[in-house]
């Protein structure tokens, strides 16, 4: 339209014409024909015309606007004349006499050159310039400016007399022209044609933490994040949609570009995070797509004015949730009536008073923890050389003693474009420490008993310590004293990238890059003797492993139009190698102080190892538009490995989707209540190559050596240890979805909601093979099938009321997991064991779900001989036995589910799924003149956590303290559901495969609450201050959590893997943190 | 590609002898399970593994016995491997040949584990056998294919040249076949293999028992069959017995400890001088006059209890306390020596009533203890029987002889049945039943009937 408005018309010489004449010399010229009434435009004047060029709109208004009359240039090639609105009747050229002037800013004060102004009821407009700026001529001081700018909310402003406005936008979270980062590329949201969450920096930096994981923890529907533990710089684990496989579930994160891990990148350098959830979006990557893609975008580069942005805060974190165990006198009083309950003799001698209160381990262990993070990024530069560069400092204490986590950052990123060409480089260095736990010292804080001193200056190294039959655990306080064991992490990310855009709408693309990853691991054990446990030698042990990868990729790609026909087409190859290989040293006999391995004096030995990998892909995609109201998009990659064998190396992954606009359907009503209206289908086929390296070979191992020989000098031992694997393929996925996206209410809310279904066949795993193969190691097969299939909803509300703004935005997910095939069929996998040595609690097989709880069944408590000898079993001969023969009242009576007399390992049954019934969070974003305030909830629903950690001190695996839920144990006064404490346990009270330590894991934490003030906002008033913009803010960090769950934190996820998942073995507890935080713009 | 070639058929073969070693075999807590079950032994009450065996509380969910069980079928695999593998090596046949069965000996020594344990267990005796799911096999075919393989294997060199020693010999394989015959009283087959050891004379008894028990004097004259443990920083080279079972106070773990029964049993004769017998002093370090213990008197190293026994057999006793609280014990295990065979021989010419050569070899054993001679036709068959019984209790004891015979001789219900400590003894632990985990895995595998 635009094209026909500016059109010119040729003038050839001076002269009047009727509005008529005026019409036929417009259609000569610009084809466009005229609808209108002549009866109503006969009155026109006629137009005096001067010889030359006039635009096509100008000629028009001369003509039509002193009859009040307007007009419309429509799609089909007409100029529609109409009358003008009776409100617009005053306007006139002449009245347009108030000047306005101001500035457009989004909502951290970012000027938005390009957005446009108009005055609300006329074609009047204006758009902002390069600075920012902008001046409108309006009708009168009472004019009403209409706002609007890409990827923002339209706002309406009085003018109210003012003639300095600035005028502040919020980005439309719903917004349909939203750029949305895919694989190898971009699309408007409204093009998409798969399943891609998105989210943004706003919403990224709200969450204070040291990694970009546990920032977007319930953000994103069909995203399941879990922590591995609260334990500062912990990494998160990342499940889309479910567990596709037996082996990694980790997605593949793409940094710009470049394969790299989602913990090496600081939170405030990230743009935006996109996550390919369906089989059609991730295809494109292919082989390592099966459980999703997570794209990771940082931040770019932006034209305009320089600015500085200093964002920092500091907070306090203490634990969040205490775990009652007993005190001395109450650990005596129980151990020792543990014993003479079996009829040993008491451990303890002295009366249980005279040990007094002891040790409250748990105050000796915690405390308050400082945190804080310093955030600099400067950016600007005009259209053809821009730069944004940023350093980042993060450094947070753990609530536990000597523990922390310190990170520095910086990166550069910069974009150049000369004539065809534009180059763009990234480059950013990310350095980590991280200050581990010794000894399961969590956990031991729980066990140790409470009659064990923290300090004995007798003992070497001055800790006391377990002694006896104490299970000889460390004391949590002398372990992080006397042992160092650190991690480092040094960084490198860079890639560079040239565009060329050969002609028009053709780019062709190089993008090369690579990260380099030295870690190192350095531990320092210093000689002791802490009770039971002695070392009389000072010991050391270091590890450094260097990591590097690299990528080479070209595209190309073209769009093509054709009349109401886009077509977008993408070419691509891409090769890829990472190597690995790392050296390790230790030794022991150092002198004390001293802590470097050449001054060990013994058992100095070193070790290395060394592994490669490499991938080569080749792949293609269309996009295809027609007049925005059919999308399909095709896409196709062919992937070789080299974790496969010949015969596997190389394999397809093509995929398929399709979208309807409805609402851009002719049928489709214009309606007040639905603005957009998306239908969504997808296919799309997956590979998952996750399982090491060489895992198909036989590999020899060289390390089996043996002494022979009077003098005994070692002979090389070499042998195969593990059995073979050599038909091994790719897992591979198919994974289906529809989907749907309304807009409703003027764009205000959106809701996005997915049904999925992804099937994976060939599961790569480590099925427990009979151990009489003689394998070191269970071997690899392909064995199996997964289904996953669940419901993902988002909604996204957006209202103004006054100077009230809200947004509201939640999103749910449910994953319904079932295994299809196992193995042989009946192959059962036995895993989620939850202390050293105790019994396995999950069980995977055909038919259940992956990891569900196979527990026998508690039912109750013995109250009394006579009902231990009521509980019979009658084989078939008419015999009658006892069921529990070993038990004595106060035991644990369990249920003999497969009813053969006796109480084994068989009669474990289904006891409960470790996976929600459905996750979801949701937020919540209020402003208010200056105030703004932002929460945000994310919990779980019906999964259920097997607490190991009860299990140690209430299943009295081993001599530690207890919990004080054994003070209420069953003793012959004291009728109790509470099962008896006995120490060699005959009747299997404490065993770990019943369901006595199950709980329920559902929860709602509030994980954040931010209120914010907004001090000043003099964006480019260098007069003032300098300052531009500067907002302080208070926040905490998981305030609270509402769950039944008795543990330390119902948000786990056992690092062991998969099977074991919802077995808390007693992690690092989550702390609960309130900080103050600035932001200033210069 | 590895099998190519003779260096690397020794190599396999080395990587088969370093398996005896893994550490539910001869090492720390194989060393639990072939001991702790003894009524010679009493266990910590700390890990539920080790002590519930001890108690007779164990099911098919114990660790300990679940990876002895792998630990074996690993030794199997890699004799499989050198066996299947020598077929296609072009070498000097005669070392081919020897090669082959050694690791045919080796393999037999995991199946002879496999037999005393679990009672019955799949016989795997290929690296690539027809099923990955094997069926068990009776007790009686397990006993066969050790007897069988052991025959084959006497084949094997009587000595080696010293850069060889550790290699199994024509003796270790009679030796062990011997005492296969034993465990089902096939007593004259064990005597006729006994006997070729014994007028081979190329073993003799140590003069001093503790030469068996130290670093000092390995691969003796009393030795038959040794496994090798040196100190070295490669892997799996020191025998981690000794940390296992010392004392709390060197930083020991102290998971097993003698009984009551065993020290008083150790009493219960004195020598010609009247003094203990002398492998109590070569087996314990208890609070007699002048004991010492890593260089301290006994009764101030055990100040706070001078009621303690400490082993001294296969621990650092006379070093000093730093230099022993670094555990590091290169003390081979000598699971084959003379006095087995004496002892062996003893019990099946006594069983068959050929009292006189076996008061003959008992008198041997005993006078090396500074014991008095038995005469000949003071002692019926029964009671020298019962002195056979005593003497393997002593002179054996903690090396995972005494368990094994309780059961071998049926004699469990007598020794337990007045032990208050451990009143849950029933037949069906005289074997532990097959590993829950391995049930899982494998449906063709049927749990044995007692449990």
């Amino acid at each position: 339209k635009g094209v026909a408005q500016n059109a010119d018309v040729v003038i050839n010489t001076n002269k009047t014409l009727s509005i008529k004449q005026v019409f036929q010399l417009i259609n000569k010229q610009t084809d466009y024909k005229f609808i209108y009434r002549h009866d109503l435009i006969k009155s026109a004047p006629d137009i005096h015309l001067e010889k030359g060029v006039i635009k096509a709109y100008e000629l028009l208004d001369k003509c039509l606007t002193p009859i009040n009359f307007t007009y419309e240039f429509t799609d089909k090639g007409t100029i529609v004349v109409m009358e003008k609105q009776i409100t617009n009747s005053l306007q006139s050229i002449e009245a347009l006499q108030f000047q306005v002037s101001g500035k457009v800013t989004d909502m951290d004060g970012e000027m938005l050159p390009g957005a446009n102004i108009v005055e609300k009821g006329t074609a009047n407009g204006v758009t902002v310039d390069f600075d920012g700026n902008f001046v409108i001529d309006v009708a009168d001081e009472n004019a009403i400016l209409v706002v609007s700018y890409i990827g923002f909310a339209t706002k309406e402003v009085a003018v109210n007399g003012q003639i300095n406005i600035t005028i502040t936008l919020a980005e439309s979270a719903s917004a349909l022209d939203e750029i949305v980062v895919v694989g190898y590329g971009t699309v408007k949201r409204s093009d998409l044609t798969g399943a891609v969450s998105s989210i943004k920096q706003d919403k990224i930096e709200k969450v204070a933490s040291g990694n970009v994981g546990s920032a977007i923890q319930g953000q994103m529907a069909g995203v399941q994040v879990t922590s591995n533990s609260g334990k500062p710089g912990e990494g998160v684990d990342v499940k889309i949609r479910g567990t596709s496989s037996l082996g990694s579930n980790d997605p593949l994160y793409i940094i710009d570009g470049i394969p790299s891990n989602i913990n090496n990148i600081s939170p405030n350098d990230v743009e935006s995070i996109e996550v390919l959830k369906d089989g059609a979006s991730a295809a494109i990557y292919g082989s390592r797509a099966a459980n999703g893609v997570v794209l990771i975008t940082t931040k770019r580069a932006r034209e305009g004015k320089f600015r500085l942005d200093v964002n920092g805060y500091y907070g306090l974190g203490s634990i969040g949730k205490n775990i009652s165990v007993m005190n001395a006198e109450q650990h005596v009083r129980t151990m020792n009536q543990a014993y003479i309950n079996d009829g040993l003799q008491p451990f303890y001698e002295n009366s249980p008073e005279s040990y007094g209160v002891g040790t409250n381990w748990s105050e000796e262990f915690y405390s308050v923890a400082p945190m804080a993070n310093l955030n600099l990024n400067y950016s600007g530069g005009s259209k053809n050389a821009k730069v944004n560069s940023s350093i980042d400092y993060f450094n947070q204490d753990g609530i536990a003693l000597n523990t922390g986590f310190e990170r520095l950052s910086a990166r550069i990123n910069s974009e150049f474009t000369k004539g065809k060409f534009t180059f763009n480089e990234n480059l950013s260095a990310y350095l980590s420490q991280t200050n581990n736990e010794s000894q399961s010292s969590v956990k031991r804080t729980l066990e140790m008993p409470t009659t064990v001193p923290v300090y004995n200056e007798n003992n070497l190294g001055g800790y006391g310590g377990t002694y006896g039959d104490m299970f000889d655990i460390f004391s949590p306080i002398a372990a992080q004293n006397l042992f160092t064991n650190n991690t480092k992490n040094d960084f490198i990310r860079a890639n560079f990238t040239v565009n060329y855009e050969a002609i028009e709408k053709l780019n062709i693309k190089l993008n090369t890059g690579g990260t380099l990853n030295n870690g190192y691991n350095f531990n320092h054990a210093q000689r002791y003797d802490v009770g039971t446990l002695k070392s009389p030698l000072n010991s050391i042990s270091e590890n450094r492993s260097r990591n590097i990868s690299w990528i080479v990729e070209g595209t190309a790609d073209y769009e093509w139009k054709i009349e109401k026909q886009t077509f977008n087409f993408l070419l691509g190859v891409s090769s890829q190698k990472e190597s690995y290989r790392n050296t390790s040293g230790s030794g022991s006999g150092l002198p004390d102080g001293i802590f470097v391995l050449g001054a060990s004096t013994q058992d100095m030995s070193v070790s290395g190892t060394e592994w490669n990998h490499t991938l080569a892909s080749q792949f293609g995609r269309i996009h295809y538009n027609y007049d925005e109201r059919y999308l399909l998009s095709a896409t196709v990659r062919r992937d070789g490995s080299s974790r496969f064998a010949e015969k596997n190396k190389w394999a397809v992954f093509p995929s398929l989707a399709m979208a309807w606009r409805i609402s851009n359907e002719s049928f489709f009503s214009e309606s007040s209540v639905i603005n957009d209206f998306k239908l969504r289908a997808s296919y799309g086929e997956l590979g998952n190559q996750e399982i090491g390296n060489y895992a198909y070979s036989a590999l020899i191992n060289s390390s089996q050596h043996y002494p022979f020989g009077m003098d005994q000098s070692l002979d090389f031992g070499a042998t195969q240890l593990n059995l073979a694997s050599p038909n091994l393929k790719w897992e591979s996925n198919i994974s289906k979805d529809i989907g749907l996206d309304i807009s409703m209410l003027r764009n205000t809310l959106s809701v996005t909601a997915d049904y999925y279904e992804s099937n994976s066949n060939d599961l790569l795993l480590r099925v427990p093979i009979p151990m009489s193969n003689g394998s070191a190691q269970f071997p690899y097969q392909n064995i199996g099938k997964i289904r996953n299939r669940g419901f993902e909803f988002a909604v996204n509300w957006n209202k103004e009321i006054g100077d009230l703004r809200m947004n509201l935005s939640t999103n749910l997910t449910t994953v319904n997991n079932k295994v299809i095939k196992l193995g042989t069929g009946d192959q059962i996998i036995m895993a989620g064991s939850p202390y050293h040595l105790a019994e396995n609690t999950t069980l995977t097989k055909q038919g259940g779900e992956v990891g569900e709880f196979f527990l026998i069944k508690t039912d109750g408590v013995f109250q009394s001989q006579e009902e231990i000898n009521n509980y019979t079993h009658i084989d078939e001969s008419g015999i009658t036995s006892l069921i529990q023969p070993n038990a004595v009242p106060g035991d644990i009576r369990f249920k003999d589910a497969n009813n053969d007399g006796s109480i084994t390992s068989g009669d474990r049954v289904y006891a409960g799924s470790a996976m929600p019934d459905f996750t979801y969070g949701f937020n919540f974003q209020l402003d208010w003149r200056k105030f703004d305030l932002y929460g945000f909830f994310n919990g779980s629903h019906g999964n259920k956590i097997f607490n190991g950690t009860a299990y140690a001190i209430e299943g009295l695996p081993n001599f530690t303290n207890m919990g004080t839920k054994l003070l209420d144990a069953w003793t012959p006064d004291n009728l109790s559901n509470v099962p008896r404490v006995s120490r060699l346990d005959p009747n299997g009270n404490n065993r770990s495969s019943s369901d006595r330590f199950l709980e329920d894991g559902s929860y709602l934490r509030l994980k954040e609450l931010q209120l914010g003030y907004t001090v000043s906002t003099n964006k480019n008033d260098d007069t003032n201050t300098g300052i531009d913009h500067l907002r302080i803010y208070v926040s905490a960090q998981n305030l609270f959590t509402i769950t039944n769950y008795s543990g330390y934190n119902p948000d786990i996820y056992s690092s062991s893997g998969l099977l074991n998942r919802g077995v808390d073995t007693g992690i690092y507890p989550y702390s609960k943190t309130f900080m103050l935080g600035v932001q200033i713009s210069l | 590609t590895f099998w190519g070639n003779a260096d690397e058929l020794e190599q396999g073969l080395t990587a088969t002898y370093s398996a005896l070693k893994q550490t539910y075999l001869w090492n720390s807590q194989g060393f639990k399970n072939m001991n702790s079950r003894g009524d010679d032994i009493v266990a910590r009450i700390q890990n539920p593994h080790i002590y519930q065996p001890d108690l007779f509380l164990n099911d098919p969910s114990n660790t300990f016995a679940r990876d002895m069980w792998k630990n074996a079928y690993i030794l199997i695999f890699r004799a499989n491997q050198v066996i299947d593998n020598s077929q296609n090596i072009e070498m000097n046949d005669q070392r081919k040949q020897e090669i082959v069965l050694e690791a045919k000996f080796l393999r037999s020594l995991a199946y002879f584990v496999l037999a005393q344990n679990f009672q019955q267990a799949p016989l795997i005796l290929s690296s690539d056998p027809e099923t990955r799911f094997p069926e068990k096999a009776s007790e009686a075919e397990l006993w066969t294919q050790i007897e069988k393989d052991f025959m084959e294997v006497s084949q094997l060199p009587e000595n080696y040249s010293s850069d060889m020693t550790g290699h199994a010999t024509k003796w270790a394989a009679k030796a062990f076949l011997a005492k296969s015959y034993l465990y089902r009283g096939k007593w004259q087959l064990a005597v006729d293999e006994l006997q070729g050891i014994i007028d081979s004379g190329q073993f003799s008894l140590m003069p001093d028992v503790y030469d068996n028990w130290n670093s000092e004097n390995e691969n003796n004259e009393e030795s038959i069959f040794e496994i090798q443990y040196m100190f070295s920083t490669a892997s799996n080279q020191i025998n981690q017995r000794e940390i296992h079972f010392a004392p709390a106070a060197i930083g020991g773990y102290y998971v097993l400890s003698p009984s009551d029964w065993i020290f008083e049993e150790f009493q219960k004769e004195k020598t010609v001088d009247g003094d203990f017998d002398a492998r109590m002093y070569a087996t314990f370090i208890w609070n007699y006059p002048g004991a010492e213990i890593y260089q301290v008197p006994f009764t101030e190293f055990f100040s706070d209890n001078p009621d303690y026994i400490a082993w001294k057999k296969f621990q650092l006793w006379d070093k000093s306390i730093a230099e022993a609280s670094l555990h590091r014990s290169e003390i081979n295990e000598r699971i084959m020596r003379y006095s087995h065979v004496l002892l062996m021989y003893a019990e099946a010419q006594a069983e068959l009533g050929n009292l006189s050569p076996s008061i003959q070899a008992i008198n041997e054993i005993r006078n090396r203890a500074k014991l008095s001679s038995i005469q000949e036709g003071s002692m019926t068959q029964n009671e020298i029987l019962e002195e056979i019984r005593h003497q393997r209790a002593l002179e054996f004891h903690l090396e995972g002889e005494r368990w094994y015979d309780i059961v071998r001789w049926g004699i469990g219900n007598d020794v337990f049945s007045n032990n208050l400590e451990r009143p849950d003894y029933m037949e069906k632990f005289n074997y532990f039943p097959i590993p829950q985990e391995e049930l899982d895995a494998n449906s063709n595998l049927i749990q044995n009937d007692e449990w």
